[in-house]
């Protein structure tokens, strides 16, 4: 009985990974090997390592990805280790405000940054009141920055990543070496390097691989920095081309091969190492109350001033959205509340939200049965190649959106396999399959770890009761693994509201418009566009920051099991 | 509090089994809903864990098995304080995301239009943004009330941007036109799959034009076309009002447009007949410099003029000590470097062709100086100089786009982006078509009127062509659509468009700052209530006369020019233009940056058509890689010489 159920689903779930991630990825890759005469052909492919301006480009990506890893974890690591240590006031809302800034919707977040570093902005404004701004040549710190100004800004969207799962990963270690290690005198910063650092080693790499990954493919933040030669934006710019050149397809494989690399790496060096369900030997917290009022200021103001600096951007976008013009000065010069009732009274807004609300409730409502299924799979059957589908799932986190979003348009367009997925133009199947395809790692990363934090034992104590597989799965399995699954619903379902590249290019008519793409095209519209757009992006940034601090608060420490490879 | 503690009533079994020994105070409770939290004094003592664990045991195998959800079970819960203390949280996070979620719905404007008190519709398919809507709705509605007495509703339909409008239109009257013959089959004959290609094809029309030819000799095909020229199929759409004129002329093509309605009372041509006045040189010409601002046959007009220009900011001028632009060329200082935003000409069609226009305008001037040379010479050999001098300004046209590339901050592919970076201070000028940039001005005016944005369309370096409107086929309220489009084009409903709000015949909220297309707006009287009382669009439409020889097919050349010179090649630009910049323009190393050899007249127009022709994608990649290979190496060859001072 047992076995065949996860044989239907083992079979189910590798279906859909040939049919919805495999298959549109093909789609995509196979124009960059086919020369115009219809024959096979790596010219192309060629291309990229030939041109010094894309071995430019890949270099640049590669940088601006090594440098913010590391300035991510230069924030992430003394936030995560002061919340693994002590306790000091606020600090489970302090712990969860951290997680805020990886929701910035896309655009909008633009135009915040835009106001608070352009050259009539608000930073330069805030510095002229000190007398340190030369007025005839004000700082113009989007154009100076590049490459500094993305990694920054990355580094600063990037961390609550790293910080989740460096803290998962400190509370899993032993507190028993510390002390062994304190007894034979190694103490402080040497502690530190020699003993807790190691052992956290694989959470650190683990997030830092997804860190490095999203900041190498990242191209909205080097678009707002006006710098171009990094291999993500010459991607966009190549397949927004007139020309109707193949040859973006060729860059697309060199990434999607750099990324697979990557995360291959980290798991075969860091991935074995399971410290999920490993536990620990002794027990009993190690936090400690900070002794000092002092002390406890620090370590509020520490959270307190990360998480108002990652959050400027918002805040812009915030002000943005309340102004009618916001020029040479540090606050707008008057708020209003015009462009909310603009942004309601246009068909666009509320349809989006509707849109987007359906697609992504469904879409996680899908990702929750496909992702429960891979991880009862990979953690409880012996079935071959569970291994696979366990990396399989992980993968879609090594593909750049666009090229998903590309392959998804290809395989449904008219005559194709897939067309039926695209009823008279209604995106909405293929919305939810492409979502869900892309914010599965998440609910198979927090359904795993739940199923191995679990003991089998519980299980097969049930089944010797006379309990059927699914009902202990249901009374049983279910209920203690609820709270990591919710988390991951939670998260998957606030990114799937955020997606970008398959809201653009499979929802064309406004009438299926989803939040991203309605922000996108009131950011367009003339006048007060993105003071609109602004509106519409608060709303969903309130909407999302509350959906994330409520899983934390849900989920506590265990929200770092999500992000890993 | 401070730190994740498991939820209690997992752990706690006394809640579970309350339902089978306590069956009538509970079942008699009405249903609970979800989260309202149940009165706890109202319910007697219900939960008896003790008890109720000790009865249990024996029954419970067999008792709730049967459902996902025993819900009876689930709502004796809801009653217990417990549970709902220790799903505080999740109950809080539910209720904050329900508000968050319900609150634009209830914030909603109310201002729905009354739709069930009008007379009669008006259906219209527009790009247009809410502004344009509005004012010209409103102008419209009192406008035919006080004629006729009637109210109209305005149904304006915004599907997306020009592009998806003209997809649309073409799917909805395939699927019409199918539909149609289905009814008449018994006519017609059987439908065929291939005439859903057919019946829009205008390559048809020169068989069924050519006189004294029988029917039986034309193909089987433009009978199909015939069909549905004659027909009235329609798609529930009055009218297509705003875009460009090869968007109208590819309807027109198509034979989605209509002169007149079947009863030949209403549309364009009716127009004219009634007011033959219209359509005459003095008022709407047929075309001028090249660009068409109506359709002969009546089927389109322009109802509004548009242009490429110069968008700056006053204050960052100020800032960099430069006068405010009135050419092109005023973009190639270098006092302007990394202050202009320009729109990227591989992503749009009609960013390429102003920069067409930017480079035929070099053409037409060195023609100019070179005009008496030319006239000197024996008519034999004036071609040749005259390609010469063509092949001059082409170079001097490249050239330009170099510097002013040179400046740029960024090529962007977001029309919007432009204006409002420069409104915002983040550029000093850029290129952006004309409303926009007006739009612009208007917004960010202060409490005197004076604004920072200011706006120049380059005299002799922009085409300015038209915003058209049209009446489409089978439209269901034709004499409501002729009497728009006869408002639109009279003086009143020109005046929407340019007057200033308040003023006699203007707007009521917003300006919309578009030139109207009558050329009798621009007189002093109707000047006055203008809010462009400077701009006189049909001078400076004069001023630049569109060649389209000179550039004939070089869209794709120009792009690929623009590709390897600026935009690939960005950094190095750059660097090579600030240096020289710095030095002073030393001689060898300027001519080593502007070397532009590689993009010639001639031969560069003839390598890429090569290129395309044989569909060598290949070849296309090689070509964008040597030019910018070679782009890279002259312009690091020429810093090292500004750096030598040669």
């Amino acid at each position: 009985m047992k076995s065949r159920g996860s044989l239907i689903l083992y079979v189910l779930a590798i279906t859909f990974f040939v049919a919805f991630f495999f298959y549109p990825i093909a789609n995509v890759l196979k124009e960059a090997f086919i020369s115009p005469k219809g024959g096979f052909t790596t010219d192309f492919l060629l291309e990229v390592f030939l041109n010094p301006i894309y071995v430019e480009g890949l270099f640049n990506s590669f940088r601006m990805a090594i440098f913010s890893t590391l300035l991510s974890f230069a924030i992430a690591m003394p936030l995560a280790w002061i919340s693994d240590r002590y306790r000091f006031p606020f600090k489970s809302l302090l712990t969860s405000a951290i997680l805020v800034p990886l929701i910035l919707p896309p655009f909008v977040g633009a135009i915040g940054i835009k106001q608070f570093l352009g050259p009539d902005g608000a930073l330069n404004a805030f510095l002229g009141i000190f007398g340190l701004l030369n007025e005839k040549r004000p700082h113009d710190w989007l154009g100076e920055g590049r490459l500094l100004g993305v990694v920054i800004l990355n580094a600063l969207h990037l961390y609550p990543i790293l910080y989740l799962n460096i803290t998962a990963a400190l509370a899993n270690i032993d507190p028993a070496m510390e002390e062994a290690a304190e007894n034979l005198g190694c103490t402080g910063w040497r502690k530190l390097f020699r003993i807790t650092l190691p052992l956290a080693m694989p959470g650190i790499f683990a997030g830092a691989t997804i860190v490095f990954v999203w900041a190498f493919t990242e191209l909205g933040v080097p678009l707002i920095f006006d710098y171009p030669r990094v291999v993500s934006v010459q991607i966009w710019d190549g397949l927004k081309d007139l020309t109707g050149n193949p040859f973006p397809y060729a860059l697309v494989t060199v990434v999607l091969a750099f990324s697979v690399i990557v995360f291959a790496l980290s798991k075969r060096f860091f991935g074995r190492s399971n410290y999920a369900g490993a536990g620990r030997a002794s027990m009993g917290s190690s936090l400690r109350d900070l002794q000092t009022p002092w002390h406890r200021w620090v370590a509020m103001g520490v959270f307190t001033v990360v998480t108002a600096v990652a959050l400027l951007p918002h805040l812009g976008v915030m002000l943005v959205s309340l102004s009618t013009d916001w020029y040479q000065s540090v606050l707008p010069h008057s708020l209003t509340m015009q462009n909310y009732q603009d942004a309601l009274g246009d068909p666009r807004t509320l349809a989006s939200i509707s849109n987007s609300l359906k697609y992504a409730s469904l879409a996680t409502v899908l990702d929750l049965l496909l992702g429960v299924s891979i991880a009862y799979i990979v953690t409880r059957t012996e079935l071959p190649g569970r291994q696979w589908l366990d990396s399989f799932s992980m993968m879609p986190l090594a593909v750049p959106g666009l090229v998903m979003a590309f392959g998804y348009l290809a395989m449904t367009r008219e005559g194709k396999l897939f067309h039926f997925l695209m009823p008279g133009d209604n995106p909405m199947l293929i919305l939810v399959i492409a979502y869900s395809t892309r914010r599965l790692p998440y609910i198979v990363r927090s359904a795993v770890a739940g199923f191995q934090q679990t003991s089998v034992t519980l299980e097969e104590a049930a089944q010797n009761l006379g309990c059927p597989p699914g009902r202990t799965f249901r009374r049983i399995t279910a209920p203690l693994i609820a709270a990591n699954l919710i988390a991951g619903a939670l998260l998957a379902f606030a990114f799937a509201m955020l997606e970008v590249s398959d809201s653009l290019l499979l929802a064309q008519k406004q009438a299926h418009f989803p939040i991203t793409t309605a922000i996108y095209s009131l950011f367009g519209s003339l006048g007060n566009g993105e003071g609109m757009a602004s509106a519409l992006g608060v709303w969903s940034m309130t909407f999302l920051a509350v959906t994330i601090i409520g899983a934390s608060l849900i989920l506590g420490k265990k929200l770092g099991a999500l992000f890993r490879v | 509090m401070l730190e994740f503690r498991p939820r209690q009533p997992r752990n706690a079994p006394p809640a579970r089994k309350v339902e089978a020994p306590k069956t009538g105070p509970v079942e008699a409770e009405p249903p609970v809903a979800p989260g309202i939290e149940p009165p706890a004094d109202d319910a007697p003592p219900v939960f008896k864990p003790a008890v109720t664990r000790a009865a249990a045991p024996v029954k419970e195998p067999r008792e709730p098995s049967r459902h996902w959800i025993n819900f009876k079970h689930w709502l004796s819960q809801l009653e217990d304080p417990a549970y709902w203390r220790a799903r505080g949280k999740y109950v809080a996070l539910l209720g904050v995301l329900g508000l968050i979620l319900l609150a634009p719905y209830l914030l909603r404007p109310s201002n729905r239009p009354p739709g069930g008190k009008a007379d009669g519709t008006l259906i219209i398919l527009t790009p247009h943004n809410e502004s344009i809507k509005r004012e010209i709705g409103a102008a419209f509605t009192a406008w035919y009330q006080k004629k006729t007495g009637k109210v109209i509703a305005i149904d304006w339909r915004t599907p997306g941007g020009t592009s998806d409008i003209a997809k649309i239109i073409n799917s909805d009257y395939k699927a019409a036109f199918e539909h149609y013959w289905h009814q008449n089959t018994g006519k017609f004959g059987p439908w065929q799959p291939g005439y859903g290609a057919v019946f829009n094809d205008s390559k048809l029309d020169a068989a069924a034009a050519t006189p004294g030819k029988p029917a039986a000799q034309r193909p089987p095909e433009a009978r199909v076309r015939d069909l549905f020229l004659e027909s009235n199929v329609g798609i529930g759409v009055d009218l297509f009002f705003g875009g460009g004129s090869p968007d109208f002329e590819k309807q027109n093509k198509a034979g989605y447009l209509v002169a007149k309605d079947p009863s030949g009372k209403f549309g364009l041509s009716a127009l004219n007949e009634r007011n033959p006045e219209l359509f005459k040189d003095t008022v709407i010409p047929l075309s001028v410099s090249g660009e068409p601002y109506r359709d002969p046959g009546f089927r389109w007009v322009g109802n509004c003029l548009s242009s490429f220009g110069i968008v700056y900011n006053k204050d960052v001028l100020k800032r960099l000590g430069l006068p405010e632009p009135k050419q092109w060329a005023d973009l190639a200082d270098p006092r302007y470097f990394g202050q202009i935003a320009l729109a990227d000409p591989t992503k749009s069609g009609s960013v390429v062709k102003a920069f067409e226009a930017i480079i035929q305008q070099q053409m037409r001037l060195v023609l100019e100086e070179a005009a008496e040379e030319i006239k000197k010479l024996p008519e034999k050999m004036q071609k040749a100089k005259e390609d010469e001098k063509l092949s001059v300004g082409w170079t001097r046209g490249l050239a330009l786009i170099q510097r002013i590339g040179a400046n740029t901050r960024y090529f962007t592919d977001s029309s919007t982006k432009v204006p409002s970076d420069v409104a915002s201070g983040v550029a000093a000028a850029g290129m952006c078509i004309d409303f926009f940039g007006r739009t612009l001005n208007e917004r960010v005016k202060d409490r005197d009127g004076n604004s920072r944005v200011g706006f120049v369309t380059p005299e002799g370096g922009s085409s300015v062509s038209v915003d058209p409107f049209a009446m489409l086929r089978g439209a269901p309220h034709p004499e409501v659509a002729d009497a728009f489009m006869e408002f639109v084009l009279s003086i009143e409903g020109q005046s929407v468009w340019c007057n200033k709000v308040g003023a006699p015949g203007g707007p009521q909220r917003h300006a919309l700052r578009r030139l109207p297309i009558r050329k009798d707006m621009y007189t002093p009287d109707r000047l006055v209530h203008s809010s462009d009382p400077e701009e006189f669009p049909y001078q400076k439409a004069e001023k630049f006369f569109y060649k389209p020889e000179w550039t004939a097919g070089s869209f794709d050349v120009i792009r690929i020019a623009v590709k390897t010179m600026c935009i690939d090649t960005h950094d190095e630009l750059q660097a090579a233009w600030q240096t020289l910049a710095e030095k002073g323009f030393p001689k060898l190393a300027t001519e080593s940056f502007g070397d532009l050899r590689q993009l010639e007249y001639k031969s560069i127009r003839e390598t890429v058509k090569k290129a395309y022709d044989g569909k060598e994608m290949l070849g296309l990649v090689k070509i964008n890689r040597s030019f910018g290979f070679q782009f890279r190496k002259q312009y690091e060859v020429s810093m090292r010489q500004a750096n030598a001072g040669k």
